[in-house]
């Protein structure tokens, strides 16, 4: 199996085009049509300049010595009866040694499968650090392709439109702040069926405790906010949900790494924890 | 041809300044690598505050002996393979009876050695592991999908001063100077290569590992 | 510019409830019946050490016994959907579910239908795997596990 998946994919354009099932997603195949070698790159060196700068990217990429001992750590390449293309260093090496080869020199097809490889085969698990003899941060180095993916605008149609929500109001999910205040209170009128007198305080100054919950849970999954409302009234906590926008720990730009957006989403729930005077902050599960 | 090999200029030559090159090139390029390394990491403001000494050598010591790591667990040739390989490396350069009585001669000291048919063993584990790798590139499919060009090249400069130390021991194939000259230009070679291809990576371990055992440990959690 | 250390404490629930059932001020009632495994998040157990504090947990709200996957705690594999494994979307899906068949034998090696998986990413990822394998057996968040099984005191009854 593993044997024949190598022999399949041929080489065409002196790359290892992958033989994998087509999944259409407008994010890839919308987006790559707009590209061209000159974009790529552009974002690829823009992104390869600040990677000189650091230790952490150039050191794995002067130390791998190609043992591919990491492969065993990865889920996809088990789940894949182990076919070496999936393997972590194998990864890295069709993406990022490819594109430093080249000097970002790459055609736009080359790219889609980049961005296909490090955003569709990997979830950055870092296991692989922990079964690389040099302890190498290979999830940090697909991370940095993932960068360069996001910069050309080259991300799943999905997770793009999550971090623009996050990037506009803060949220995963596009919820306004009036959404969000009502359907906590909402909720509490929905516990107080079970539990007497239960309160979800909104935006109380110097509360023990500060909550943020994900943006799917006031949008889809209200029963996390009901059982939290329930655990935190029974355990007698001073707590309290901010009522201004950062409110919301998904941090999607931390995925596709917007940094920027990334960064946002952080301040802000820092923002409400300090206008509050927090004590602790809670993060959901 | 074997005229010139055979003149005593030439072994006098690779005795004297190329051996006297190649280490000043191997320290003073090793020194210039890991310090460019730590200024780089130094650059990154999320590195050096995470730095623990502890958490570093914990790290580096579960995975400098075979087995004291799940991943060497679980696979036990490559790990013993590694293990031996890399103890060879290191020791019988350093521990060699023939090279402790070269140095003798120039600077009158000396220090413990491995014996000889230690020595021996030891040399054909080495040469035998860098079968083994070579096999393993070629035929283990994970492996043979990331091997480059300079993977087997950097596999052979590690291979040859071994097996023209081991050749010349026995006196074998060539004539024993010949051999010794060629041993010499080839473990200089192997110097001279440490700091400036991927055997860099007899540095960077230690400063991988640390970075890592220190990021893993910093989350309560660990490496191996 | 930046801290080393977050300037309010900030903590994982797996540590909060940890914190509260330790210390008493929630009272475990009744425990859940059936052997229970554990989906060891990544960001909460490999990158945050948090594994006993999870077993500790569920060994309070469960009658057990716990069986472990193999292998478990910070070596446990990937559910699959972090890393935005999840967030890349529908299309995704089957791509998703057949890059985690090791998890779906992980599962069944085990036996068990309780899951407990306290992560939003985990908790769908295992959903929709054991969907696709048709595996019988549910993922459990700690909050549902908690709201069930504490104790509500007489007080607080409507």
């Amino acid at each position: 199996m593993a044997e024949a998946s190598v022999k399949e994919s041929t080489k065409t354009e002196d790359w290892v085009k992958l033989n994998r099932k087509p999944v259409a997603d407008p994010g890839f195949d919308e987006t790559v049509k707009n590209l061209t070698t000159e974009k790529i790159e552009k974002a690829v060196n823009a992104v390869l300049n600040i990677g000189k700068n650091g230790a952490r990217f150039m050191a794995p990429l002067e130390t791998c010595i190609h043992c591919a001992l990491c492969s065993n750590a990865c889920h996809w390449y088990l789940s894949h009866d182990k076919d070496p293309t999936y393997a972590p260093v194998a990864k890295v090496k069709m993406t990022l040694w490819e594109l430093i080869k080249r000097k970002g020199k790459v055609s736009p097809e080359f790219m889609k499968q980049v961005a296909r490889i490090v955003f569709c085969e990997c979830n950055l698990c870092r296991r692989c650090s922990m079964y690389c003899p040099f302890g190498l941060d290979i999830a940090f180095q697909l991370g940095m392709v993932r960068r360069m993916c996001f910069i050309l605008g080259l991300v799943p149609q999905n997770i793009l439109d999550q971090t623009h929500s996050l990037s506009a109001t803060l949220t995963q999910l596009w919820i306004t702040q009036g959404d969000w205040i009502d359907t906590m209170q909402w909720q509490e009128e929905e516990v107080r069926g079970e539990i007497k007198n239960v309160r979800i305080p909104i935006d109380k100054e110097g509360a023990e405790v500060m909550w943020c919950p994900l943006g799917t849970e006031p949008k889809v999954a209200t029963y996390h906010i009901a059982r939290t409302a329930k655990i935190m009234n029974v355990a007698g906590i001073d707590w309290t949900v901010a009522a201004q926008d950062g409110w919301d720990s998904a941090n999607m730009g931390m995925f596709i790494r917007d940094m920027e957006t990334m960064q946002r989403v952080v301040r802000g729930i820092y923002d409400n924890a300090m206008r509050l005077k927090i004590k602790r902050i809670v993060l959901t599960e | 041809m074997l005229d010139f090999i055979r003149d005593l200029s030439l072994y006098n030559f690779v005795r004297g300044p190329l051996v006297w090159i190649a280490f000043l090139i191997f320290i003073g390029g090793s020194i210039y690598k890991v310090r460019g390394m730590i200024l780089l990491a130094k650059k990154e403001k999320v590195v050096q505050p995470y730095m623990s000494f502890k958490l570093s050598l914990r790290s580096i010591l579960h995975w400098v002996f075979p087995f004291a790591s799940v991943n060497w667990r679980s696979r036990w040739v490559i790990s013993t393979a590694t293990f031996l390989f890399h103890v060879g490396l290191v020791i019988l350069p350093i521990f060699l009876l023939a090279h402790n009585v070269l140095i003798y001669e120039s600077w009158g000291i000396s220090w413990w050695t491995v014996s000889e048919g230690f020595a021996d063993i030891m040399t054909m584990i080495v040469i035998a592991c860098c079968g083994f790798f070579f096999v393993r590139r070629i035929f283990a499919p994970e492996v043979r999908f990331v091997t480059f060009a300079d993977d087997y090249l950097i596999l052979a400069i590690a291979f040859l001063p071994f097996i023209t130390g081991f050749l010349a021991y026995h006196q074998w194939l060539l004539p024993h100077k010949i051999m010794v000259i060629l041993h010499m230009i080839f473990g200089s070679l192997m110097l001279i290569a440490i700091p400036f291809t991927r055997l860099g990576h007899m540095l960077y371990f230690f400063l991988t590992r640390a970075y890592m055992g220190s990021d893993q440990g910093y989350r309560h959690s660990q490496d191996w | 510019m930046g801290w080393k250390e977050s300037p309010i404490e900030t903590l994982h629930p797996i540590e909060f409830y940890y914190e509260l059932v330790s210390t008493g001020r929630i009272k475990i009632a009744r425990k859940i019946k059936g052997p229970v495994t554990i989906q060891d998040p990544c960001n909460l157990v490999r990158l945050r050490g948090r594994g006993e504090m999870l077993r500790y947990l569920v060994n309070e709200t469960f009658e057990g016994p716990i069986i472990e996957m193999q292998p478990n705690r910070g070596h446990n594999y990937c559910c699959n959907g972090g890393g935005g494994g999840n967030a890349i979307g529908p299309p995704w899906k089957a791509n998703r579910c057949e890059g985690a068949r090791i998890k779906a034998e992980q599962i069944i090696a085990t036996g068990c239908h309780n899951i407990c998986s306290p992560c939003h990413n985990c908790y769908t990822s295992i959903n929709d795997v054991l969907k696709f394998y048709n595996i019988e057996g549910h993922a459990m968040f700690m909050d549902e596990i908690l709201a069930e099984t504490m104790e509500v005191p007489e007080e607080f009854k409507p």
